[in-house]
């Protein structure tokens, strides 16, 4: 019994929704999910490498090429939910971290776009980034290597 | 934070970066920062370094501008550029803060050459950045401990690695400064370098940081005051500062704490220290931080006693501050500073305005600081 009941709160919620009715186990709970275009050689990565990747520590994926990293606008939920769930930072600090990377000529500051489709729009033009949207909106142009708990 | 910019490529062209392959199209990014703020203390002799913050209401040593740009030539190739502009002393300086091409040789190893920041402190790489870190200003103690140099002209090399789940990073650089106008007592100095390096060392692991860093700097200081009314002279200088600093982000809470020690062929040895709770609730961050300055005197210094009390900053405080961040891109601070020179030094102050009855003490040695900042970033 132990596995399941250490089991995320979303695949629990996809077992029961999928009991009751196959169709709605995508809609009936969103996550947030990491996810890069659907040619990226990578299958998943862990929490610790997302957090590594989206806080500006690691430039490259395990297969040697250079992450192009997409951030949403900062007035979405979406956001500051997502950095929380991460890496247990609030989006100050997170804006903070970015500040100092970005005006200490250390990195390039990431693309900014509106929302999860626009995420997914960005990642069919750019084959070696990664972004993380609402689960909700998955579709075939990209494809899922984090589910964050 | 960036826009793709016709005035970008023209900036890049006018300071010589431009090269053929750019292009409208090429990514060109241009961003920037602004501080400005006001402050008042409770005390006529001007207190901090170049601040000179005074008991009448200072509304332009806060101020600084930053523009910086940034361009990739290739995969493997960018150029950067970053301008700051400050207000100190009622003159508005603009300085090519950087001004360097970088070649990733490796994922792991990063060359840069031209015009580069000193990477001495923790918060070295974005000392003018208000919006990258909690206070006001960078403790005094330490951050002042290299007179406010901040860049240098040469190389250096980054290589970072991953060692299981921390980062590991070693970046030595080697260069030069030459006529660079530094600030001692008021008094305006040259620097010119023989030789300057350094290294400096990160390890990140979890949630805690250390750094470790070293450099000397080997030189000759120009019309440096020898005492109140006898003139200048060119007198040889050589530094040598260890630094050492820990950060820890525990939850809501963030901790960061540094040490450096300066030795000086003329001025001793001087170490500074602060230590830094903050706490991060939503968008309000309380800090508190806690400054040590102390400094033993070199018995062989060419300088007299009197100048020696003028330039150690023997010294303690302690400050009381809130970030609030309005946006994400704009933050307001407030900062409640208490300041105290020890003994016959003139600590943190920026003058050294004696008392009456005994030329070796300060006439009022300890101040209470208040400010306020807006910080921007566009």
């Amino acid at each position: 019994m132990k596995p399941i009941l250490l089991a995320s709160r979303s695949l629990m919620a996809s077992l029961v929704a999928t009991a009751f009715c196959l169709s709605v186990s995508q809609a009936a709970v969103s996550d947030i999910v990491v996810v890069v275009n659907k040619d990226n050689p990578i299958t998943s990565i862990s929490q610790k490498e997302g957090k590594k990747i989206f806080l500006g520590v690691s430039h490259h994926f395990q297969h040697g090429a250079k992450i192009d990293l997409v951030d949403q606008k900062s007035n979405g939920e979406l956001r500051g939910e997502f950095y929380s769930l991460l890496a247990e930072k609030t989006v100050s600090q997170i804006n903070s971290r970015w500040a100092g990377l970005i005006f200490s000529g250390e990195a390039v500051p990431p693309d900014q776009v509106e929302n999860s489709e626009d995420v997914i729009d960005w990642l069919e033009r750019h084959p070696n980034g990664i972004g993380y949207i609402d689960s909700s909106f998955l579709d075939d142009r990209v494809k899922t290597i984090l589910t964050l708990p | 934070m960036h826009k793709k910019s016709m005035v970008a490529l023209a900036c890049i062209s006018a300071f010589g970066l431009a090269s053929p392959s750019i292009s409208a199209n090429d990514s060109v990014n241009i961003s920037g920062f602004l501080t400005t703020g006001v402050s008042i203390t409770d005390n006529e002799t001007p207190y901090l370094h170049q601040r000179d913050f005074t008991d009448e209401i200072n509304f332009h040593s806060d101020s600084v501008l930053g523009i910086q740009l940034d361009s990739t030539v290739d995969d493997k190739t960018r150029v950067s550029a970053q301008l700051i502009a400050n207000f100190t002393s009622d003159n508005f300086d603009t300085n090519a803060e950087w001004l360097f091409v970088e070649r990733r040789v490796t994922p792991e190893l990063r060359l840069r050459a031209g015009r580069l920041r000193l990477p001495v402190y923790a918060a070295s790489r974005y000392v003018y950045v208000g919006s990258a870190y909690p206070w006001v200003r960078p403790p005094e103690e330490v951050y002042s401990l290299l007179a406010g140099i901040t860049r240098f002209s040469g190389l250096d090399a980054i290589w970072q690695t991953q060692l299981g789940d921390s980062t590991f990073s070693i970046h030595p650089y080697a260069g030069s400064i030459k006529g660079e106008e530094i600030v001692f007592s008021s008094q305006v100095v040259e620097l010119n370098t023989d030789s300057l390096f350094g290294v400096r060392a990160e390890l990140s692991f979890e949630n805690i940081t250390v750094q470790a860093s070293t450099i000397r700097i080997d030189g000759t200081i120009d019309n440096f005051p020898i005492g109140p009314g006898l003139g200048t002279v060119s007198i040889e200088s050589n530094s040598e500062l260890v630094s050492l600093a820990l950060q820890i982000e525990q939850g809501k809470f963030d901790f960061r704490t540094e040490w450096a020690n300066r030795d000086n062929s003329q001025l001793g040895e001087s170490w500074g220290w602060y230590g830094t709770l903050a706490y991060h609730h939503n968008q309000f961050t309380p800090y508190v931080t806690l400054g040590l300055r102390d400094s033993k005197r070199n018995p062989q210094s060419q300088l007299s006693a009197e100048t020696v009390n003028r330039i150690t900053r023997d010294s303690e405080s302690a400050a009381l501050g809130l970030r609030w961040d309005l946006g994400p891109k704009i933050a307001l601070k407030s900062e409640l500073h208490y300041g105290k020179a020890k003994g016959p030094s003139q600590g943190l102050f920026s003058e050294y305005i004696p008392d009456p009855e005994d030329p070796n003490r300060l006439a009022d040695n300890d101040v209470l600081l208040a400010s306020f900042t807006v910080n921007v970033l566009f």
